[in-house]
């Protein structure tokens, strides 16, 4: 197996925040998803990843090869993609063009142009073009997709693309992710970060849970179904199914939850009903039995 | 893979989205557009802004020069990329990483003196057929001198913790290169003008690199 | 190829499924090259693990066998050995339906009857 990216005991210590020890490996060929809600450090980790911040220690090795993140070299391999305002609020499409164009090795504005119109941002080489700050969040985030994916890397990085995209948008970036890891058949790989894997699923080969700083959970997606099972039953049957649960969460006539798949045989015995999660279930019961932990 | 290295005028270029040359003949643009009314204005409402009895005037102009300039050069170092500004995340991601940084904060001085010089030059060179100013070209020498010492400061202003103490001061600074430079050539005190063009050639490189270190471990590492 | 990504069988089950038939059936011959997985995960809008994972079981099975570089390619199959392995199947699933028949305290008629209809069902 070989790996994108091998991250080595990464840590950042803020005032009232402290990210880590984060140790993960990024599988290469593949897409993997950070799963996590608001302020788990999913944005710190894929930052720091990219250079964009300083980290407090550990190391991360990408392509088996380079450790420097500083170096030009690398950073061209890396496509990386902030949520909102990636570009100064002035700027029109023109402006993009130029700016990548310069500060990158390998922008294409055919590729870039051809996105755009795909994307549905119109014909960016018209006279007439729109400031950033005149487009709405949606159409921010699809331009600075094509912006990132008109270069020519190994491995994108991208922080909470889909937030800001209505469902037929997602399902556009579904496709282009699937397209860019077809391109390179195994060369190239993506990672992204979500608060909501629902409409990313289809397109998640590993994942990775993040909670309060920490990985809690990570794996592919299909042995992660395996591992973990969805329960439910009725109110009468919770008390005997809980203790066997990972999650729970409770109500007058039913629970639900997530529980290992060992416990599949007892579980049934407690008239409980077991079958597959989603990565949408298991991500909620997850990070639900992590933020039972921490309080 | 051959990978592009930027220069100071590319990495400003990156930042401002036209070129340096176009750049600096924007801005001098700018300042020359604002210059010319406050001229037209004191010719309206003077007798004779042509005479020596309007030394008033004159100061006024000149003082209006020098702030011009500061304005602009203001303005211009304030762009800082926090990762939380409009493109902070765009830049910093840049293959280069701080050196590009760097490299734009080099490029944006050039660019301020260079403007600094176009601009003077022009507004002397225009005193030399059209005399509005006594001792004009004196009077341009002096503030260009005055502002690239001021630059040197405004640098080690940035150091400042504090945000407003930092715009406040910064802009003092500013305002008084202007003044200052003026002032010197009537005052007649030539030789802080001079004092200032000699200090300047070690405060330049010294506060250049003072300020790229701080920065970079108070707000670019953080 | 058809997959259902709301039915209850997971889709690389299906993949795998739809894929051994072909094998199978002889739809697919001896050497011949599957698409990769990634190009089938375009296709069929889903993620390469799952694709990977059916191809994977194939392969242990030893229906298809992966070739570094290439790709999945179709294995010649032991058609004979097939059909016996999957004969022995079908006994121990009767074994199992007649002994649950007699426990349900069903004759042989109701059993045959079952089966008629399920047959038609999948058909």
């Amino acid at each position: 197996m070989k790996y994108a990216i091998s991250i080595n005991g990464i840590t950042k210590t803020y005032k009232d925040f402290t990210l880590g020890e984060i140790r993960a490996n990024i599988p290469c060929g593949f897409s993997t998803a950070l799963i996590g809600a608001n302020g788990a450090g999913k944005t710190t980790l894929i930052d720091i990843l990219c250079g964009v911040t300083g980290k407090t220690g550990g190391e991360a090795v990408y392509f088996g090869e380079m450790t420097d993140i500083d170096d030009p070299v690398l950073r061209n391999r890396i496509g990386y993609c902030s949520s909102a305002d990636f570009f100064p609020l002035s700027w029109t499409p023109k402006d993009i063009a130029n700016a990548m164009e310069l500060g990158f090795d390998n922008f294409d504005r055919t590729k870039f142009a051809d996105l755009c119109m795909q994307l549905r941002l119109g014909d960016i080489k018209a006279r007439k073009q729109k400031k950033m700050m005149q487009l709405s969040d949606g159409n921010r985030m699809r331009m600075y997709l094509a912006a990132v994916l008109a270069r020519d890397t190994e491995i994108l990085v991208l922080d909470e693309p889909a937030s800001s995209l209505d469902p037929l948008a997602r399902d556009m970036l579904c496709d282009l992710f699937r397209k860019y890891l077809v391109e390179r058949d195994g060369e190239r790989s993506v990672l992204f970060s979500t608060h909501n894997i629902a409409d990313m699923e289809n397109v998640t080969d590993y994942a990775i849970f993040m909670s309060h700083g920490q990985i809690i959970e990570q794996g592919f997606v299909e042995d992660l179904k395996q591992k973990y099972l969805l329960v439910h039953g009725d109110a009468a049957d919770a008390d005997r199914a809980k203790s066997l649960m990972l999650s729970f969460s409770g109500s007058q006539n039913s629970f639900e939850g997530i529980a290992l798949a060992e416990h599949a045989g007892r579980l049934h015995a407690a008239n409980a009903v077991t079958e597959i999660p989603t990565l949408q279930q298991l991500s909620v019961g997850l990070l639900r039995k992590a933020e039972a932990y921490e309080n | 893979m051959k990978t592009n290295t930027l220069t100071p005028a590319k990495a400003v270029q990156i930042y401002l989205g036209a070129s340096f040359g176009t750049c600096i003949l924007i801005y001098t643009g700018v300042l020359l557009g604002m210059f010319v009314p406050c001229i037209l204005f004191f010719a309206a409402s003077a007798e004779s802004v042509f005479k020596d009895p309007y030394v008033d005037l004159y100061l006024y102009v000149d003082l209006y020069i020098g702030l011009t300039v500061s304005a602009m050069v203001a303005a211009l170092m304030q762009h800082t990329f926090e990762k939380t500004m409009p493109g902070g995340k765009f830049y910093r991601s840049l293959p280069e990483g701080f050196t590009a940084y760097r490299k734009m904060r080099l490029g944006m001085r050039y660019l301020c003196i260079l403007v600094s010089c176009l601009y003077l030059g022009i507004i002397c060179a225009a005193n030399m057929v059209i005399p509005f100013m006594n001792h004009g070209t004196a009077k341009c020498v002096s503030v260009l001198v005055w502002l690239v010492h001021a630059l040197g400061l405004a640098d080690l202003i940035q150091m400042i913790p504090h945000g407003t103490a930092r715009a406040v001061l910064s802009s003092l600074v500013m305002l008084f290169s202007g003044f200052g430079g003026v002032m010197m050539v009537y005052t007649g005190m030539w030789y802080v003008t001079v004092l200032l063009a000699v200090n300047a050639l070690w405060l330049l490189p010294f506060s250049y690199r003072a300020m790229l270190n701080s920065y970079r471990s108070t707000r670019w590492d953080v | 190829m058809k997959i259902y990504q709301n039915a209850s069988e997971p889709i690389y089950k299906q993949i795998a499924s739809q894929l051994r038939e072909q094998i199978l059936t002889g739809k697919l011959h001896a050497g011949d090259l599957l698409p990769s997985i990634r190009v089938l995960a375009q296709d069929l809008h889903i993620s390469v693990i799952t694709t990977m994972k059916a191809y994977e079981e194939l392969s242990a099975e030893g229906l298809v066998t992966a070739t570094k570089g290439k790709g999945y390619f179709v294995n010649t199959q032991d058609k004979q050995m097939l059909i016996e392995q999957y004969q022995r199947q079908l006994e121990d699933h009767l074994m199992d339906a007649v002994q649950a028949a007699r426990i349900a305290g069903l004759g042989l008629e109701d059993v045959q009857q079952t089966l008629a209809a399920l047959w038609d069902m999948e058909a």
